[in-house]
């Protein structure tokens, strides 16, 4: 059966690229526009690995993260984030909210397949 | 990259123009002093998702200008930079280049430097005192470079591996680790579980294990790192590193023979410091750390969360919208308008049927009536969209206008999420846009010349929108000087608009400043038009199907009050008969019908006739002659004259009768044949014949060609 990745971007463009990609490499992909809607898609069924932005309106990547580190659900999905910057102060805040890895933005349509595969059981 | 990269392309394209809308319309917002902070993230988040995007396609240039200003705005959220009227300023010009750049990357064309140069650095000073300002070309963050595989010497590494509780808290899994080590080369694995307590006292998110992994492989050290990436801080870890080169390559060889390609525990030892009484601890080993690693992870995650596969049944995710190519929408638009004719065919048949025989047939009509307008109502409003892009725009007009001016002015709007057709929205822009330049430019006056007649220094400009009633009104109102009825009266009798003894009343002054050669190119300023006078403006609304009110108190303000269908598709219609033709006038531009009495008509000097309604003399045009109509009714006494009127002109529209009003499906004849003047459409009659539709404004040219005609006759 095919892993379930829910993709969480304000972004249109960046949500179709993820979604593309991942259907592409065998993923089943759902897409959510900010955290409340990632929050929404979530209640009606579990995925395996969660990709999110961080910069949303609504609710943000971190406050996502956080909220699904809080449920017994989604403690141990495996959430990855989408960052832009390079920087240490992002993926440390994300860390500490509950964040199981980090892709850099642009990235590879190869190295976006690899390491949703390298959370993903 | 992307092999269906301009599949994406078209998508991003079209999703920065609703964000460069969005930034303007939020620091528009944040001018007038709206929660700055909420403003500035969402300005932040619309820059900062056009950059991402623009980098994923190369974008070089767009991401390069886009940049600065995210790292400007960045620093405006940190308060590092203040929230000041010249930032706004630079921002919304940053906008303006931004649109460019899509444009320019839309089109295919390459983008002059001059375009972004002067803001880019208007930009970066901007930042000034901010670090690491980007410069021009170092802006670009470059993607992941492919890691370059260099084949190198062989290197074994030694790590000791303990996760920390935290590490599943955050989602992590050892087994995937061991496995991404797996790829890299050859390795071992041991696990110690003599830290594994009694069953009862194990704390199902705490990890008793801890491995100790030996990995010959030939990269470097970076990627044995990056296997541990996600987990740094989550665990205890250790790696060390040998070139293989130190190692005896004899040993190597024969010891791999004695333990069938397993690697031994001898060179888990070498280089460990730790690991002196390993012996001791070690408990399993094997080649197959995936097996070694389930058996970890089970224990180690009895919540066993992840293992259960979600349900193929689960629902795909909700979207709130989907994206419809438009002409999908006007072909489904164009189909249930030929069902509505349909329907309107069969039921005028059926009331040839008598209701004792055919009552379920009749039923069933009845009840097909009902849902095709139903279904009429629900296809048209898809083609529904707020006000809210064209009030956005000119919110940006009346600032960068005002500003020009020197003129203080705010900008409320009001409503602007009524919904109108996207067609309407699109014209609408134009005569709007010229409409509120002239409100700017001569409505509201000066801070001075304000507090001198007792008014607040700043005016506003107020646009609103509401609908009633089936059409949809839009009010752009400002405090200002209102029109000086005055002037406008002596301009126009000077510009011979109006003859100097003619009697108007107040409103008819008003509208005025609509009527044709009112207002000519060679006096309107830069500012206020490009030469279009605001009867042009007038033609366009009207030709939209929109009737424009002034609402005028001289030394207090006006408002403009643009009345508009809902949609452009659906028209409702006097039928009238004019010999055996029917046409189809329009029922916004009928004022009232009249039988005439032979002794209201009179012929004036140029040839044309007119009648005296109630002492006011209307022109009046004959309908058979001007569509050369065979065998119209000859006894003009009985005939009937429409008074119609379009702007502020009235027309006497001469027919033989009056049928009925109805609702109908406008199509377009320029679609499959040439323009015809005075005709503006055609649609489907319920009994199936064809009917014009007759277009009111053009009818007062065609007066002015048909008066020498019948001259002639």
């Amino acid at each position: 059966m095919s892993k379930s990745v829910l993709t969480v971007d304000d972004s249109r463009t960046m949500r179709e690229m993820v979604a593309f990609t991942l259907k592409g490499a065998g993923f089943d992909v759902r897409e959510a526009e900010d955290g409340k809607h990632a929050i929404d898609v979530l209640k009606q069924g579990k995925v395996d690995v969660i990709v999110t932005d961080l910069n949303m309106p609504n609710m943000n990547g971190l406050e996502l993260i956080r909220q699904l580190r809080a449920s017994p659900e989604h403690k141990t999905t495996p959430i990855l984030m989408l960052t832009t910057e390079g920087d240490a102060s992002k993926k440390e805040e994300g860390r500490s909210a509950g964040a199981t890895g980090w892709i850099v933005k642009p990235f590879q349509p190869e190295k976006l397949v690899a390491v949703v595969n390298k959370v993903c059981v | 990259m992307f092999d269906d990269l301009e599949q994406f392309k078209s998508i991003y394209i079209t999703e920065c123009f609703e964000l460069l809308e969005g930034m303007e319309e939020q620091l528009l917002s944040m001018e007038e002093g709206d929660d700055d902070a909420e403003a500035l993230n969402a300005v932040f988040r619309c820059a900062h998702t056009v950059k991402g995007g623009g980098g994923a396609f190369g974008f070089t240039e767009l991401v390069n200008f886009t940049h600065v200003a995210e790292f400007l705005l960045d620093g405006m959220r940190e308060a590092k930079i203040p929230v000041t009227q010249a930032i706004i300023d630079l921002l919304l010009r940053s906008v303006d280049v931004i649109r460019q750049l899509v444009e320019a990357v839309r089109d295919g064309v390459t983008v002059e430097e001059s375009v972004w140069k002067e803001t880019m650095e208007a930009l970066q000073a901007a930042c000034d005192g901010v670090e690491g300002v980007p410069s021009a070309d170092s802006a670009a963050e470059g993607g992941d470079e492919l890691e370059q595989d260099e084949v190198g010497k062989e290197k074994k590494f030694s790590i000791h591996f303990h996760p920390h509780a935290s590490l599943f808290e955050r989602g992590n899994e050892p087994l995937l680790i061991i496995r991404e080590l797996k790829s890299l080369g050859e390795y071992d694995v041991q696990v110690e579980i003599q830290d594994i307590p009694f069953l009862t006292d194990i704390d199902c998110n705490h990890c008793y294990f801890s491995w100790e992994i030996t990995l010959v492989t030939q990269d470097e050290i970076e990627a044995v790192q990056e296997a541990f990436e996600f987990v740094e801080g989550d665990c205890d870890l250790t790696i060390t590193c040998q070139e293989m080169d130190d190692l005896d390559e004899e040993d190597d060889l024969a010891l791999e023979d004695e333990f069938g390609g397993v690697f031994p525990e001898y060179y888990t030892v070498i280089d460990d410091e730790d690991s002196s009484d390993l012996d001791s601890q070690v408990v399993q080993k094997g080649g197959d750390g995936s097996r070694s690693g389930t058996g970890a992870t089970s224990i180690a995650q009895p919540s066993a969360a992840k293992s259960k596969p979600a349900t193929a049944s689960a629902p795909q995710a909700v979207t709130s919208s989907i994206r419809v190519d438009i002409d999908k929408v006007d072909a489904l638009v164009n189909m249930v308008g030929e069902l509505v004719i349909t329907q309107a065919m069969l039921a005028q048949q059926s009331t040839e049927l008598s209701p004792e025989q055919h009552m379920g047939l009749l039923q069933g009509l009845e009840e097909l009536s009902r849902h095709t307008r139903d279904l009429q109502e629900s296809v048209m409003a898809v083609r529904m969209q707020p006000v809210k892009s064209v009030f956005t725009r000119m919110s940006r007009v009346i600032r960068d206008l005002s500003r020009k001016l020197d003129k203080n002015i705010s900008v409320e709007t009001n409503g602007e999420e009524t919904e109108l057709d996207k067609t309407v929205i699109e014209q609408l822009g134009d005569p709007l846009m010229h409409m509120v330049r002239n409100s700017v430019d001569h409505g509201v006056e000066n801070s001075e010349e304000r507090v001198a007649n007792g008014k607040t220094p700043h005016g506003t400009v107020s646009l609103t929108a509401r609908s009633t009633g089936g059409r949809i009104l839009i009010e752009i109102e400002d405090d200002g000087r209102g029109i000086d009825r005055d002037r406008v009266r002596s301009k126009a009798i000077e510009k011979g608009v109006i003859q100097s003894g003619d009697n108007l009343s107040d409103s008819e002054i008003d509208m005025l400043i609509f009527a044709a050669g009112f207002s000519t190119a060679e006096e309107v300023t830069d500012v206020s038009g490009r030469g279009v006078g605001m009867d042009v403006v007038r033609r366009n609304i009207e030709s939209l199907g929109g009737v424009i009110n002034i609402a005028n108190v001289p030394g207090e303000g006006a408002k403009f009050t643009i009345s508009l269908p809902l949609t452009l598709a659906i028209l409702d219609g006097m039928i009238v008969r004019c010999g055996e033709e029917k046409y189809i006038i329009p029922l916004t531009h009928i004022i009232e019908t009249i039988q005439i009495k032979p002794d209201m008509l009179s012929h004036v000097a140029d040839g044309a006739d007119v009648i005296n309604v109630r002492g006011e003399f209307i022109p009046i045009i004959y309908l058979a002659d001007i569509f050369d109509v065979p065998n119209p009714d000859k006894n003009v006494g009985n005939r009937l004259v429409m008074l119609v009127e379009s702007g502020n002109s009235k027309l006497g529209v001469c027919v033989d009768e009056l049928l009925r009003r109805e609702q109908v499906v406008l199509k377009s004849i320029e679609d499959n044949a040439n323009a015809v003047s005075g005709i503006s459409g055609a649609t489907i009659l319920g009994d199936g014949n064809v009917s014009l539709i007759v277009d009111v404004a053009q009818l007062y040219q065609m007066l002015k060609v048909s008066v020498p005609n019948r001259q002639a006759a």
